[in-house]
């Protein structure tokens, strides 16, 4: 079923938007939310989240991709869940990705003043703008959909270790390009 | 915590980013059998000439789109050798003893040497290459150091050493192996696997001219800075934007004049090599392709221990 009529089956209130959208997208918001959580329970939990805030933001919400906007749910249902186990100590798979990402933050300039989520946001996008397809598909593979470097080698044809240091290169051109904002995190 | 407001930010960039990772096909390194010869060809010659004997003269010229830097030759002055394509790499073919030598080898190669049969080889214009077909050509693993560094080659009656030159880098201008890439080909799995390192001397003179490093500890943390995920990596063509393009005539021979060369043998005696240039702090392996940014860990290791 092509995405737009889902998205009527939502806005006349039919149960079948919710059958239709695991039918269609089950797979890809589990793999997104696995990529964060690492346990499968955990992870069909979250989509089974999305699939309840989706009907509830569905209407008045029509979004333009839907993909992407079930996307951006599963992950922010898996962030949170993670937040929480986390405080229990609980390891999963969020931690590796945070951990890449402090090779991205800027160090601090002389203006002390922190930027605003969306404003960095607005950066992120820029950045991503001027990279090479190749290399901002990569950065989004890894650190929005969360998944394994060597998955992307092999998407790649490369090494682990080769795809590893290109990750470190953009996530340093990321860093680059934040002080040259005088971003402060 | 300062990653996670990042990773929040990147939760929101534009959904056409999403949509567009999601779909992306891939361009996958093409099949070796896609390698530019002519290239390879060109790369061999310039070596004949007589070019950097040792590591393949690391640095592009300025301006030269068509220097090749890739091989790290293993032939003596005016020894012409044949190249073997296989499994992802190039191999000289050759059994003069300088060559031998020069990777480990004390002896020509004999049928004492052959290991395990891995394949057939076909002769082509340009050497040799795998094939499926049963021929009179035969590759065998070199016994006395079973990893993919060093191969036999059987043609008719005569053995031969296939010994490793460079991996194939379809787009050289792509081509980030970090050093690891390399150890895997000469089996070095850790500290353990290095024997020794050490710096070499001028072409056809003293394969070894400085003094042997083999102590565990300094080989623990020669090990550990070469393998740091810190040890930035360059294809050729970025090096030459970043580095030689920018640099006057004058600063360029200079440059070219600090080589240094370090060699690393392994606890089967197989070596290879790197070029050092301590100056500009570039560390260059042919057989990789690439040229490394040298970290403060390493250059402190360099200065320490290859005076």
């Amino acid at each position: 079923m092509e995405d737009q009529q889902i998205i009527e089956l939502y806005f006349s209130r039919d149960e079948a938007a919710l059958t239709e959208t695991a039918k269609k997208y089950g797979s890809f918001c589990l793999r997104i939310a696995m990529n964060v959580l690492t346990v499968k329970e955990d992870a069909e939990e979250c989509v089974n989240d999305t699939y309840h805030t989706t009907w509830n933001q569905i209407p008045p919400t029509k979004p333009d991709s839907f993909k992407a906007f079930l996307g951006k749910i599963v992950r922010n249902c898996s962030i949170s869940k993670y937040r929480a186990l986390h405080a229990k100590k609980r390891f999963h798979g969020l931690e590796v990705l945070l951990s890449e990402l402090n090779d991205c933050v800027p160090a601090a300039g002389d203006v002390e003043q922190e930027i605003e989520a969306k404003e960095l946001s607005g950066y992120i996008n820029e950045w991503l703008a001027g990279l090479a397809a190749e290399d901002r598909v990569l950065f989004v593979r890894r650190y929005w959909y969360g998944e394994e470097v060597r998955k992307l080698a092999k998407l790649c044809g490369c090494s682990a270790a080769q795809m590893s240091q290109r990750m470190l290169r953009l996530r340093r051109r990321l860093k680059k390009f934040l002080e040259e904002k005088g971003v402060v995190l | 915590m300062k990653n996670e407001k990042l990773y929040d930010a990147i939760s929101d960039i534009q959904e056409e980013y999403i949509e567009e990772a999601g779909t992306f096909q891939f361009r996958k390194k093409r099949p070796w059998q896609a390698v530019k010869w002519g290239s390879m060809a060109a790369c061999f010659c310039l070596l004949l000439l007589g070019i950097s004997y040792w590591t393949g003269g690391a640095f592009a010229k300025k301006g030269d789109n068509n220097s090749n830097t890739s091989a790290v030759p293993t032939a003596a002055p005016g020894d012409v050798w044949t190249v073997l394509a296989y499994n992802g790499s190039l191999y000289n073919v050759s059994n003069e003893l300088w060559s031998l030598n020069k990777a480990g080898i004390p002896e020509t190669i004999t049928s004492e040497d052959c290991g395990r049969l891995l394949g057939n080889l076909a002769k082509t214009e340009q050497g040799y290459e795998e094939t499926t077909e049963k021929t009179d050509i035969e590759i065998y693993e070199y016994a006395p150091a079973l990893n993919s560094a060093v191969l036999v080659v059987k043609d008719g009656e005569d053995y031969m050493a296939g010994l490793f030159s460079n991996y194939y880098q379809p787009d050289e201008a792509e081509a980030y192996s970090p050093v690891s890439e390399l150890y895997r080909v000469y089996g070095i799995e850790g500290a353990g696997n290095i024997r020794m390192v050490a710096e070499a001397g001028p072409a056809g003179v003293d394969i070894l001219t400085g003094t042997e490093v083999g102590e565990k500890k300094a080989l623990e943390d020669f090990y550990t800075a070469t393998m740091s995920t810190e040890l930035e990596c360059y294809g050729k063509e970025e090096f030459r934007e970043m580095v030689t393009d920018r640099m006057t005539e004058e600063e360029y021979t200079m440059f070219m004049e600090t080589e240094r060369i370090l060699c690393i043998e392994t606890v089967e005696g197989l070596r290879f090599y790197m070029s050092w240039y301590p100056e500009s702090g570039w560390l260059y392996s042919g057989g990789t392709m690439a040229y490394y940014k040298i970290t403060e860990e390493l250059g402190d290791w360099l200065e320490m221990y290859m005076k």
